[in-house]
């Protein structure tokens, strides 16, 4: 308690008074908007940014690309501690844990791992390589503004590491009218939560917006009783520095800086306190955990300079610089890389003709890594060698055709040089068209390339007592083509006049990817990329229906379906290296659930006083590594008939009371209180603990719910800026 | 007239308000919505970006016309008003 004391102290900032509204800075000249860097950008996800703060999720309908909105209203629907939690109730994107251990969130978009989803904070890509794992806990749900989920290839412009699509993050801005914004929450598993933020403007040119989050957990507990913590004990410290200058010319530079420490500890524990100590281990009698240290340190800046009076012709510039460190220990092992990362992204863009919109572009980006190489403790592993550094340098066009309200095309090409590497060539198309006003169709399609971090993107192997085979040296350059469309319908229905039914369906198609497969061998993870597959094919094929009204007024519903096809070629269990492709198998993807509906019931009284949200969502089965398939409960039933993970309910319910610049609220998560069972597997001692040092431990099988169900009651207090 | 007319919403009990303002971005509306909503009094609100009209219906024996207009020039915006009537007797 004494730490968290500290922590609240150090959070109470000073309240200056700000002389700015949202997004405009009061200049001679009148009231100018500074919301955009990239102003009509086309195909930009920042065109669905200016939207009704009321709500909730919706899809974008001035959007190019199929883009599904999460404002700041969507954003209270429920405890939304951080990003992942953000995602709960959309259908769009799937949440689930990387292990049992950890605490680890991934997401999942056209039902690929969210590694194949580019992150974006306003348009800068973040979440990269070793922050990848804890990324998602590291953005706290109440800095934000809106996320914006854009489904496909998108633009060109942030590159082309988006494969399945983007999410960009909009944080609460320099210019907003809110000196002070407070909002503290606390669960019924001990986890609290504490935001502070301030947004002030100095002068005339000058604005500033600070961000602090402290969240942690004081105990954790072990409801299944299976020796192991349910949560592990977590402690997140962040603050975030954001200033944005504009000056009379029509220049703006943005910049700001980021700096995050996060703690963690799991596994075993007693009492609701972790048990494992990294530096007295001994594998035959020491309780096993993990025990996790990230620092982060960022820094950015984004120039925009008009080069007319209009701003129909400017130039931006982006750069980028981040420093991680991750410390990761697992029972005898240690994983300690770190990460430098650059980025910088330099664009000429030209408006200046209605119909006809140019944007080219010089982009790059360099990562020089330390420690990346593994050799885990295990009888039977082979070591991993890792890799120094990966980069690329880009070139990088786009023509947009406005064809009036009814048609948008966009094409772009993108030319990178991988370092180390060859040259390849990314296209990417969109099509919007509205025949009516009611209707948009919406296509596109294109190429994505990222290169893979073999154990940072899949850490949950680390919570494992597994042996590993690798099938390639450093980081393989996946590859995959996205191609889909939309068509949504926009009518009158109730108190609605933009109630809408929208259907749409993307495949993913990957040419080479790195393949992790648990199946290949007994009690072994290998790693081996596609092209290492006789006719290797991996492909998603992902169709998802939304539908949202508003029957009465202040009530609305929104109903969303999705179906995900994914199947990849796996070689033949027990099949040796060879040199040569080796046979494969046509499976479906394992751990990935088929299906998933999400409803979403809100209701406001009168001047938006009471809010009551309500959300359930039905998870469809998932097929379970063949090992699994056979575990029984303990009255000797099948835990997984078929091999197939049961479908489950999650039910959340929120009531907020809104008084002025006070929301205070109360809520529950997993109200079924349903629960993975038999996570943790093992041969087990006869005391029942797991014998976590034989290689067929693994906490890394993880399809469901890990918490069971959950309260939690929070604070919002926003101080607004008075004259 | 405006004698007239706070007297006629007195007796009467609730009244309504249209302003002309000169908001100009949705966040504007947001605060508006969100501060105004909660001013002693105040029954409905419905502001318009389009139109750059604020409604207010409101308990004349809490409130007025000129304690909503100080209200809405607290946050930073200039209004004037365009329509006033009293409408129903206060339930």
């Amino acid at each position: 308690m004494q730490r968290w004391f500290l922590s609240v102290s150090l959070l109470m900032l000073g309240v200056w008074v700000s002389y700015a509204q949202d997004g405009y800075i009061y200049t001679s000249k009148g009231w100018v908007d500074t919301t955009g860097m990239y102003a009509d950008r086309a195909d930009s996800l920042s065109e669905a940014v200016a939207v009704s703060a009321t709500g909730g999720n919706f899809i974008s309908k001035r959007s190019n690309l199929r883009t599904e909105v999460i404002s700041a209203a969507g954003l209270c629907k429920m405890a939304c501690c951080n990003l992942a939690e953000s995602f709960e109730n959309s259908a769009s994107v799937t949440v689930g844990y990387s292990d049992a251990i950890t605490g680890a969130r991934q997401i999942r978009l056209l039902g690929l791992s969210g590694i194949y989803t580019q992150m974006l904070d306003e348009n800068r890509p973040i979440m990269r390589g070793i922050s990848a794992p804890f990324g998602l806990s590291y953005i706290p749900g109440q800095w934000l503004e809106s996320i914006q989920i854009g489904k496909g290839s998108s633009s060109v412009i942030n590159g082309v590491e988006s494969m399945t699509g983007q999410i960009n993050m909009e944080h609460r801005k320099p210019t907003d009218e809110k000196p002070l914004f407070v909002n503290a929450s606390v669960m019924s598993d001990t986890k609290l939560d504490l935001n502070v933020a301030s947004s002030l403007q100095l002068n005339d040119n000058w604005s500033t917006a600070i961000l602090g989050h402290v969240s942690g957990n004081i105990i954790s507990s072990d409801h299944n009783k299976d020796g192991f913590l349910d949560d592990p004990m977590q402690m997140i410290y962040s603050l975030s520095n954001r200033w944005l200058y504009y000056a009379p010319s029509g220049l703006q530079v943005r910049f700001g800086f980021k700096a995050l420490r996060h703690t963690n500890r799991g596994g075993e524990g007693e009492s609701g306190k972790p048990l494992y100590n990294y530096l007295d281990y001994n594998s035959l009698s020491s309780a096993w955990g993990s025990d996790i240290t990230n620092n982060y340190l960022n820094a950015y800046v984004k120039v925009g300079v008009p080069l007319n009076e209009d701003n129909s012709q400017n130039i931006a510039l982006v750069a980028d610089a981040s420093y991680h460190k991750m410390d990761a220990h697992f029972g005898a092992n240690a994983y300690c890389p770190s990460q430098g990362s650059g980025f910088f992204n330099l664009l000429y863009q030209d408006q200046r003709f209605q119909e006809h919109h140019f944007t080219l572009g010089l982009k790059g980006f360099f990562d020089k890594f330390e420690g990346m190489s593994y050799t885990p403790k295990v009888i039977g592993t082979q070591a991993y060698e890792g890799y120094d550094s990966i980069g690329n340098l880009g070139l990088f066009g786009e023509y947009t055709y406005r064809g009036g309200d009814k048609l948008t095309a966009i094409a772009g090409l993108h030319a990178d040089w991988y370092v180390g590497d060859k040259f390849y060539v990314s296209p990417r198309a969109t099509l919007k068209y509205s025949p009516i006003e009611e209707v948009v169709i919406r296509a596109n399609g294109g190429r994505g390339m990222r290169h893979a971090h073999p154990l940072t993107d899949n850490i949950g192997v680390f919570s494992t007592g597994k042996a590993y085979t690798w099938s390639f040296e450093g980081s393989p350059l996946e590859d995959a083509w996205t191609f889909g469309g939309n068509v949504s319908y926009y009518f009158t229905l109730g108190a609605s006049d933009n109630a809408y039914v929208s259907f749409d369906y993307f495949r993913t198609q990957f040419t080479q990817q790195l393949i992790v497969d648990y199946e290949r061998f007994p009690n072994t993870i290998s790693f081996y990329t596609l092209d290492k597959v006789q006719d290797g094919r991996s492909f998603t094929d992902n169709f998802q229906l939304d539908f949202s009204c508003e029957p009465f007024e202040r009530f609305t519903v929104t109903l969303t379906g999705r179906y995900t096809h994914a199947k990849t070629t796996y070689v033949q269990p027990g099949s040796i290296d060879t040199g040569k492709p080796l046979l494969g198998q046509l499976r479906e993807k394992p751990m990935t659930s088929r299906a998933k509906a999400v409803l979403n019931l809100q209701y406001a009284t009168h001047l938006n006083k009471w809010i009551f949200d309500f959300t359930a969502s039905v998870n469809g089965s998932a097929r379970v590594y063949d090992f699994m398939a056979d575990r029984k409960d303990a009255d000797g039933n099948l835990l997984y008939v078929g091999g197939r993970t049961p479908v489950y309910p999650m039910l959340y319910l929120q009531v907020t009371r809104r008084f002025k610049g006070v929301d205070v609220y109360v809520g529950g998560e997993n109200l079924t209180n349903f629960t993975q069972k038999d996570v943790i597997l093992g041969d087990k001692l006869p005391s029942g603990r797991i014998k976590t040092y034989l290689p067929n431990f693994d906490a890394s099988c993880v399809w469901g719910p890990l918490m069971g169900a959950r309260f939690y009651a929070g604070v919002r207090i926003t101080l607004w800026k008075t004259y | 007239m405006k004698t007239l007319l706070l007297i006629l919403a007195l007796a009467l009990g609730v009244a309504e308000v249209t302003f002309e303002t000169d908001l100009h971005c949705k966040n504007c509306v947001k605060k508006v919505e969100e501060n105004i909503a909660f001013e002693r009094g105040v029954k409905d609100l419905k502001v318009s970006l389009e139109e750059g009209t604020i409604y207010i219906k409101y308990d004349a024996k809490k409130t007025n016309v000129e304690k909503l207009t100080k209200a809405i020039n607290k946050l930073g915006y200039q209004v004037k008003p365009i329509e006033e009537k009293p409408i129903e007797k206060t339930k």
